[in-house]
């Protein structure tokens, strides 16, 4: 989240010119981000079954994935993840 | 104590405000930016809700908004990392998006607002689950969500106990019901996330012939009602359709072009997805039952508007009752975030007033004072004559009897897709002409899609088979069968759409083909001006109901002001314009000169 932020200050957005969809700085920065950062971590992910995205059925009895008892975190609001 | 609710972003935007935990205004963004499903930040709801509580942005303790943009960026992220090096083109096109700024919703809230206070935010299944828990009319009861997706949970299900609202399991991303009936929705050539109700309204002209097919490659069913997609069969997550080529290789070819004729094989696949989704809500349903042991069951997110597949879980009986959020799709979610904050944020008390829901009808929209209707009719110098409070109810009873169709604008507007008595167009249910004019003359739709009753409450079980009211129009239930009329001869043979110009009961215009018709029962509590319409429609027929549809042209959003609405008026063959106290004739009022076809301001939805 930290380097989101970075990234937020180094750019300017939400209001910098950068982040209109034409732009070609922003695309360049795009492709990188796709084919330099999130494409190999995605094999490495894929090889090593990093990834909880789940493209198949399996054998497990239920797919409800269970959140546990807990006392209501009421913190939870303040927080964006 | 002042707090806002936001939906935004994704589509149906909507504002909120609430006062103590007492619901203010609530309203879709859409209705002021005269633009269906509007996505984009609800600067007209939010300036609405400020007005109607009488405060500025100052005056707000919270802002809360109803989802939580970075985790479902995180989803997104993770579900290109999933598929990379597919999915370039989608992510260059939806980062932008994000960067301009999805990410940045405490930007937006200062910038729109002038806001430097407490932001805050609510899980987007949370918002959902809150919806539908606190304003139900239940102390405790189950909840279940369903909708396309959120951050991660495209479904969950939990238990609502006072004050506290609790979530006990979901599922996640990709496996979502919603995104299963929008595959469908644009497989059968409608609009995604707005034609899912089209999709419904076919599915009685069809045969579930593609069910099995449904459950045996695309999906993974456990009895406990969650389950699986097989991704190989749909293009959803990073591409830019929802169905892939395997999905047309085993359901017989490539999706139905929009605006084609429709098929038997569209109307047997509306009637598949329709079959699954109604099982797999009933085996969740006994699931959430048994887990939970409640006696109740809250509903929200935009499957719960499946009012076929919740009059099916009503009849099966698994809960004592169901009470499904009017605004169950993303909208409601500003007023479940809101109300969440006040409950679970603050610890304030909930009480149950034992006399329904706090919903209060679901009129929380804007209304127009008669002074203001009196101005705007005399600044267009329309037309009209004015009757007074006693006399209207029969005035306007009187035209529906003559078979008019009357444009019907009264009080505050319905938060919520449903029109419900305040924004509607109205018109005799006897009358066997009576769908297709609407159909055709005033609503300018496709003509397979049936039609809504409005029906007093007292008078539902005689003329229905449902045992309870149904205000918010969203529980489908049979025509009683002693008001039935029997098929007979050549009609009994025609096909698809034919079929429903084959008047099957008593009320013929809102009867679907299966005998079945989409109740909204209608209380002197929440509406009486619209209950006092119907009570002397009765008095002159003996029929208890009148025929409701929502007050707009296709494609566009529901009229919120007596401008929208006397532009509908004059722009489709409606005979009758009723604003608050005002009747305007049609053949009286004075040409409507418009620039351009206004059939192209609308999107075709």
């Amino acid at each position: 989240m930290s380097s989101l932020i970075l990234l937020k200050m180094a750019t300017g957005a939400p209001n910098s010119s950068l982040t209109d969809r034409g732009n070609r700085t922003m695309r360049f920065i795009n492709a990188i981000l796709f084919f330099c950062f999130l494409t190999p971590l995605g094999l490495i992910a894929r090889v090593f079954r990093l990834n909880e995205i789940r493209l198949k059925p399996d054998d497990r009895r239920s797919y409800w994935v269970d959140r546990g008892t807990r006392v209501p975190d009421v913190t939870q609001f303040e927080r964006d993840h | 104590m002042h707090i806002l609710g936001i939906s935004a972003l994704y589509h149906d935007s909507a504002a909120c405000l609430i006062e103590d935990g007492r619901i203010i205004a609530a309203a879709q963004e859409e209705r002021f930016s005269r633009k269906k499903h509007d996505p984009r930040w609800p600067g007209g709801a939010i300036n609405y809700c400020l007005q109607e509580g009488g405060i500025q942005s100052r005056d707000l303790t919270h802002v809360v908004f109803h989802d939580k943009p970075r985790l479902k960026f995180e989803r997104l992220m993770k579900t290109y990392m999933a598929y990379a090096p597919r999915g370039w083109s989608s992510f260059a096109e939806a980062l932008p998006l994000w960067w301009g700024g999805k990410l940045w919703v405490e930007d937006m809230v200062q910038q729109s607002l002038d806001f430097r206070g407490s932001v805050l935010y609510a899980e987007h299944h949370q918002s959902h689950a809150m919806s539908a828990f606190y304003p139900s009319p239940f102390q405790d009861a189950a909840f279940l969500t369903l909708d396309g997706v959120g951050e991660w949970s495209t479904a969950s299900y939990g238990v609502g106990r006072g004050n506290d609202v609790e979530i006990l399991a979901d599922l996640h991303f990709p496996h979502s019901l919603g995104l299963l009936y929008s595959a469908f929705t644009y497989y059968t050539g409608f609009k995604v996330n707005s034609g899912e109700y089209k999709v419904m309204g076919l599915a009685p002209y069809g045969t579930p012939l593609y069910r099995d097919l449904i459950l045996e490659h695309v999906l993974d069913l456990r009895d406990d009602g969650s389950f699986s997609f097989d991704m190989q069969y749909f293009d959803f997550a990073v591409g830019s359709t929802m169905t892939s080529e395997r999905f047309h290789d085993v359901f017989g070819g490539p999706p139905r072009t929009p605006e084609s004729d429709l098929t038997q094989r569209d109307m047997d696949l509306a009637a598949s997805v329709q079959s699954v989704v109604e099982e797999i809500v009933l085996k969740m349903a006994r699931h959430v039952r048994g887990v939970t042991e409640m006696d109740y069951l809250c509903l929200a997110g935009g499957v719960a508007l499946n009012c076929v597949a919740n009059g099916v879980l009503l009849r099966e009986e698994i809960f004592k009752d169901i009470w499904i959020q009017p605004a169950a799709g993303d909208a409601g979610g500003a007023l479940g975030a809101a109300l969440g904050v006040w409950h679970q944020y603050h610890g304030q008390p909930r009480k149950v007033s034992g006399r329904g829901d706090s919903m209060g009808g679901t009129y929380l929209g804007p209304e127009f004072s008669g002074q203001e209707v009196r101005e705007f009719l005399a600044a267009g110098g329309y037309p009209y004559r004015a009757v007074n409070d006693e006399e209207l109810p029969g005035e306007v009873a009187d035209l529906l009897v003559s078979e008019a169709v009357v444009g019907w604008f009264q009080g505050r507007m319905e938060y919520g897709p449903r029109a419900l008595g305040a924004r509607s167009i109205l018109g005799d249910a006897r009358s066997p002409k009576m769908q297709s004019v609407m159909n055709l003359k005033i609503k300018y739709r496709e003509s397979f899609r049936p039609f809504a009753p409005s029906v007093l409450e007292e008078h539902v079980a005689e003329w229905f088979d449902l045992d309870r009211p149904s205000p918010y129009m969203l529980l489908v239930a049979p025509v009683s069968p002693k008001r039935r009329v029997p098929v007979e001869g050549v009609d009994r043979e025609r096909f698809g759409v034919e079929k429903l110009h084959v008047a099957r009961s008593l009320v013929p215009a809102i009867t679907h083909i299966d005998y079945s018709a989409r109740v909204q029962s209608v209380s002197e509590d929440t509406n009486p001006r619209y209950y006092q319409l119907i009570r002397a429609f009765e008095e002159r027929t003996g029929c208890p109901m009148v025929v409701n549809t929502s007050f707009n042209v296709r494609g566009e959003p529901l009229v919120c002001s007596p401008l929208d609405a006397y532009r509908c008026f004059m722009r489709t063959e409606m005979d009758y314009l009723v604003l608050g106290n005002y009747i305007l004739s049609k053949n009286e009022q004075p040409d409507f000169a418009e620039d351009g076809d206004w059939r192209s301001e609308f999107e075709l939805d």
